[in-house]
């Protein structure tokens, strides 16, 4: 069978103020109709370059193709001009997923104005025939109440909503070939998982290849029947799946595959040091005067009552989606909101209640490391500086000495001397982190917060920052909380685990534990929706149904009844309280109080 | 220690100039604008030196001579009194330029800082600070600088003074905006979580991190800060004779304006230029600073 879409020899050159640099070098590339291509490489490794080239969508200049065809159904497309292409390649045969559903629809206007526009252009419709191919087609991609969609404007839909929009526009004029950008990236994984499914559906009964691009080899695996490894430009390694999983060829391919395989960890020995920070039912709520007369205001419930216990020397990992509240937690601990009621107790004393002086003895000893590298360093401060923030705060201490543990710092987290007069924008992402984390430890606290600390950086940086971590940990005898949705970041690293939906902690219990036996449905349900390499059919995801639900007006009774597997009449009214089924493992959950087959006593 | 400016300390910036260089390299408008005003800038430093007719900038008469036409001379003509246009026209240059910056420093001095408080500290503190810049931004920035020229008395200073009053809310806002959206980054939030004060947060995290926009801001409104003190001494309220403002010699001109063309030409032209200049200027360097705006 020949191919469907075939790149000979492109390269494509980018013109910086630093001269001209390679961005694509390929030497061939075939993907076959029907089938799905997957792209896996790093963020700056050329793919979303190579996808709007094939759309003939590259900005030129800067980037400038040197040679090369893009040959697709038997036509080089590199050839054609601007209007041919427009008129009659992209959105009739080939469409394009952006990555950010957010910014990829036009906020003004509604869902269904801008679909018809498409559809109407593209497929000489009338206003009603389109309208009705609207429709069709958001019944496709399972858009609950499509007609009503259509009036909708975008800020009205979620994130996984706004994607599933905009498959459906690009399908919509039967478009053949599909390139899907990064297509669940800002898309939690419940979502993520139900989002994969409908693609994968769609493409077996409307027949549509896809060219699927990401920078996370399990989804491409999970997804895709071929996979190319791009790197720098270069297509490394290409196979199929199974055979790239068995037998990797290069040994960026094998790092790849390493660094998503799952360590087996020893069983930790239990902990009985004392207790460093406990949270007594905390709840942060938002005020939002969502009426302009009223006086009745909402509230957005962010924190609901929330307890914690932490232990000298633990890694204490919370585990949610996008919403759950758990960034709104740590802001709380660390006092940068006000809560709304319960209690912070960091070595006897409750932190809201504390004198200025006391206040910053607690803040000293408990520092944080942001998730995103970019932004949690001052773009206008040197790197010595930002390092010697919280010293010159905490401390008086003489210039030379300030010197010498900054210096000490950087070497601690794997960084040179020289780093110190540099400004953060010259370093990659994984070493910004490093900075960030030598800021935090520079006034040596008890507590160091980790608020998803590789969740913006690439794989490879992921990998060495959460070595760096372990190192640390062993090191400095630290306390760490490990905020995070990547599951694998959380095995890696820690010894209890808290699974948190919608502001509430759902589940508890030891991290090896709960990742061999998950008992609260939304935990398997999480579990589940993560692609790794086993599954290798969007099949072996989660079939979990609906969006969480926002926190404004949280369901009654147990809050996760609305997308429950298990779901009885009891969890739409009551709230499950947190009990203990086995020794150490703590569940709100209604199912599991039948499974078990007793009341046991709350415990709090 | 003794190598505490080192080769490391000065590449970064190096790295950057040469983005800059680039940037400016591809635009030649502003390349123009950057070298039309490094000259505007030597000429205010050397005027003196350079004119043929220093003593003219002064207030000696030259009867002999008044109202003489442009020629090999009097490049620009004379006025009223004989005195050489062309000499006063480049001295010109000097009291704008320093006029202009001035009076755009002083409004900076006032207007970051307030900006940056209001919108760092929110609340009440910025309804004060906003309502009170809305004060100022509800009168037109002419008639506002006429107002308070008219009650301190005419005069040069007064006028830098009152034009600084009036201009100052633009970058309370401009300033306050930026510190709004930098306040929820992180490092903002860092910084606080680490303990650091207010204080030390305005104005050693906020404050550095609003300069580019406020460098464009400021180098466009250079140009429209000159015309506004040659529009108070046209109208007599700024500089006072003798000086060779530009306003003040435009105004002077009218009387002659029908049989001495040249009188009001000239230090017109003066006017236009160096306005247009740091509107380019302006431009150019939003280009430079600001990436959303690069057109690639």
């Amino acid at each position: 069978m020949s191919s469907y879409l075939e790149i000979k020899k492109l390269v494509i050159n980018h013109k910086t103020f630093e001269g001209i640099r390679n961005v694509i070098d390929i030497d061939s590339l075939k993907i076959k109709k029907g089938k799905t291509y997957g792209i896996v490489g790093e963020s700056g490794a050329g793919k979303t370059i190579l996808a709007l080239t094939i759309l003939g969508l590259l900005q030129t200049p800067p980037g400038k193709i040197e040679s090369g065809e893009i040959i697709f159904e038997g036509e080089n497309l590199l050839k054609k001009s601007n209007k041919v292409l427009r008129e009659s390649i992209r959105g009739n045969k080939i469409s394009m997923i952006f990555q950010d559903p957010m910014s990829s629809l036009n906020p003004v206007f509604t869902i269904g104005y801008q679909m018809i526009q498409i559809i109407k252009k593209n497929q000489n419709l009338k206003k009603d025939d389109a309208r009705l191919k609207a429709v069709e087609m958001l019944d496709i991609v399972k858009l609950p109440d499509a007609k009503s969609t259509l009036r909708k404007y975008p800020h009205e839909l979620s994130g996984g909503q706004r994607q599933r929009v905009i498959i459906a526009m690009a399908l919509s004029c039967g478009a053949e070939l599909l390139i899907a950008d990064e297509p669940t990236r800002n898309l939690d994984v419940t979502i993520q998982s139900s989002i994969l499914k409908t693609l994968k559906e769609i493409q077996n009964k409307m027949n549509v290849t896809v060219l699927f691009i990401a920078n996370n080899l399990s989804l491409v695996a999970t997804f895709c029947d071929k996979v190319g490894i791009l790197k720098d430009g270069k297509i490394i390694e290409e196979n199929d799946v199974h055979s790239i999983l068995t037998q990797p060829k290069m040994d960026y391919t094998k790092f790849l595959i390493n660094s998503v395989t799952d360590v087996k960890k020893e069983p930790k020995k239990s902990n009985n040091s004392e207790i460093i920070l406990e949270v007594k039912n905390l709840k942060k709520y938002f005020e939002i005067n969502k009426k302009f007369f009223s006086k009745k205001s909402d509230f957005v419930k962010a924190v609901d009552g929330v307890d914690l216990t932490i232990r000298k020397g633990d890694i204490i990992g919370i585990v949610g989606e996008s919403g759950c509240g758990k960034s709104t937690l740590v802001n709380t601990i660390l006092n940068l909101h006000k809560p709304t009621s319960g209690e912070v107790i960091f070595k006897g004393k409750n932190i809201f209640e504390l004198e200025k002086q006391e206040l910053d003895h607690v803040r000293k000893n408990i520092q944080i490391v942001f998730q995103d590298p970019f932004w949690s360093l001052n773009p206008r401060w040197l790197v010595k500086d930002i390092i010697a923030e919280p010293i010159l705060v905490h401390e008086n201490i003489s210039s030379t000495e300030l010197l010498s543990r900054v210096k000490n710092l950087l070497k601690m987290v794997g960084l040179n001397d020289s780093a110190a007069y540099k400004y953060p924008h010259e370093f990659s992402g994984g070493q910004r982190q490093r900075i960030a984390i030598a800021r935090a430890l520079s006034v040596e606290p008890e507590i160091i917060v980790l608020d998803e600390p590789t969740s913006a950086i690439d794989v490879v940086s992921q990998v060495q920052i959460l070595q760096l971590l372990k190192d640390l940990k062993k090191d400095l005898d630290l306390t760490n909380i490990l905020i995070s949705h990547d599951l694998s970041v959380v095995h890696d690293l820690c010894d209890k685990l808290h699974i948190m939906y919608l502001g509430k902690i759902v589940e508890y219990g030891e991290a090896n534990r709960i990742f061999q036996k998950p008992l609260h449905p939304y935990t398997i349900a999480l579990f589940e929706s993560i692609p790794t390499l086993e599954k290798s059919n969007v099949n072996d995801l989660a079939q979990i149904v609906g969006e969480v639900p926002s926190a404004i007006n949280p369901p009654e009774g147990c809050r996760f009844h609305t997308r429950c597997p298990r779901v009885m009449e009891k969890c739409k009214t009551q709230i499950p309280l947190m009990k203990e089924f086995e020794s150490d493992r703590i569940v709100a959950c209604f199912a599991l109080e039948n499974d078990y087959g007793r009341n046991n006593e709350s415990i709090k | 220690m003794k190598n505490i400016i080192n080769i490391d300390l000065i590449k970064p910036k190096i790295k950057e100039a040469k983005l800059s260089l680039y940037l400016l390299k591809k635009d030649k408008l502003t390349r123009i604008a950057l070298y039309l005003s490094i000259f505007l800038f030597i000429l205010a430093l050397v005027g003196y030196w350079i004119v043929p007719y220093p003593q003219h900038i002064a207030d000696e008469a030259n009867s002999i001579n008044k109202l003489q036409p442009p020629s090999m001379e009097y490049f620009f003509g004379t006025d009223e009194l004989g005195r050489d246009i062309f000499s006063r026209v480049i001295y010109g240059t000097r009291i704008s330029l320093i006029t202009g910056l001035f009076s755009v420093g002083l409004a900076l001095l006032i207007g970051i800082p307030l900006g940056a408080i209001a919108g760092t500290m929110g609340g009440w503190i910025d309804e004060l600070i906003m309502r009170i810049t809305d004060i100022f931004l509800s009168f037109p920035p002419l008639l506002l600088a006429i107002a308070v020229v008219s009650v301190l008395g005419p005069s040069l200073q007064n006028a830098m003074l009152a034009i600084s009053l009036s201009w100052w809310p633009w970058y309370a806002r401009l300033v306050r905006g930026q510190a709004i959206s930098l306040k929820e980054r992180k490092f903002v939030q860092a910084a606080k979580a680490i303990g650091s004060s207010n204080f030390k947060i305005i104005f050693k995290h906020i404050i550095p991190n609003t300069v580019s926009p406020v460098i464009v801001q400021a180098s466009m409104d250079i140009g429209g800060v000159i015309l506004t003190i040659a529009s108070l001494s046209f109208l007599g309220l700024g500089a006072q004779a003798p000086t060779p403002e530009w306003g003040l010699m435009i105004s002077t001109s009218r009387n002659y304006f029908l049989n001495a063309w040249w009188y009001s030409i000239f230090p017109g032209l003066a006017i236009f230029i160096t306005v247009l200049t740091f509107n380019l200027l302006g431009d150019g360097l939003r280009e430079i600073l600001d990436p959303k705006t690069r057109k690639n």
